[in-house]
């Protein structure tokens, strides 16, 4: 799940959490010139596929890291 | 076992009988949920008051409207190749073709509709609209990529980070959803993937 409320989602007992950049814009942010905000959302979207390969117990938050 | 049953035939004699049935622990039967409406001649300030020395003294107190519960879910099993995988995505945000086709509210929707995504590269500004009553749509109008991220779902398919896109995208706007409803509509999403032999969804929740 990517949320940008993910204590929320922590809370509620979602099991793969990313953190989402804001609640009206999870995946990006508008304040940033178009190249670089793709980039964060493929950094967001690619977080959450490797967050699928990960076994979890229980609520675990990802964070995507658009530098890497 | 007596005492039970003794119980049971005072309650069954009493519906036969047509009286009033009290609530569910003055009577003894299992609660259906069911509210009732009655007169108190306290206004609700005052008994949520009360309620609230209640428990601050710790003494026994009701509530008058219990909470919708949330399951716990178990988390799924990884997927142990996403490189190999078929991914769908499923959204939240409310982000449906522009005109709102299928008449979704702003709030406490019931339904989920998919939108076919299969022949496009990104998701253009002004051909989809955000329904959603909860937060403000104007950044989601001008880039539904934030709700869908579709540009780079491609990039990383292209990658090979997974094999496959679902031809389509799940949607309800999640807004004030209630707990059953919600429930439901996961689970008419979950089979339907699992019919399309999809491994993993990614949700987008905002």
């Amino acid at each position: 799940m990517i949320s940008a409320m993910f204590p929320l989602a922590e809370q509620v007992g979602a099991s793969r959490i990313v953190k989402g950049v804001k609640i009206p814009h999870p995946c990006g942010d508008p304040s940033l010139p178009p190249e670089v905000d793709e980039k964060l959302r493929k950094s967001i979207v690619e977080t959450a596929l490797k967050a699928l390969e990960e076994e979890v117990e229980e609520s675990t938050v990802f964070t995507p890291d658009p530098a890497s | 076992m007596g005492k039970a049953l003794e119980e049971m035939a005072r309650f069954i004699l009493k519906r036969l009988g047509d009286e009033p049935v009290a609530a569910a622990e003055d009577e003894g039967y299992l609660p259906r949920g069911i509210r009732i409406q009655e007169r108190s001649d306290r206004t609700g300030a005052d008994r949520a008051l009360d309620m609230l020395f209640d428990k601050l003294e710790g003494r026994p107190f009701a509530t008058e409207v219990p909470m919708q519960t949330w399951d716990r879910v178990a988390p799924a099993a990884a997927v142990t190749r996403v490189g190999k995988a078929k991914i769908a995505l499923v959204t939240t945000s409310g982000v449906v073709p522009w005109g709102n086709p299928d008449g979704f509210k702003t709030f406490r929707n019931t339904f989920w509709r998919k939108y076919p995504v299969a022949e496009l590269k990104t998701m253009e500004p002004g051909v989809w609209e955000a329904v959603h009553g909860g937060y403000n749509v104007a950044n989601m109008n001008a880039n539904p990529l934030y709700g869908v991220p579709l540009d780079a779902l491609r990039e990383l398919q292209q990658e090979g980070k997974y094999e496959d896109l679902y031809p389509a995208y799940y949607v309800i706007p999640g807004n004030q959803g209630s707990p059953a409803a919600m429930k439901r509509v996961g689970e008419e999403i979950a089979a339907e993937l699992k019919a399309n032999s999809v491994d993993a969804a990614l949700l987008v929740s905002t």
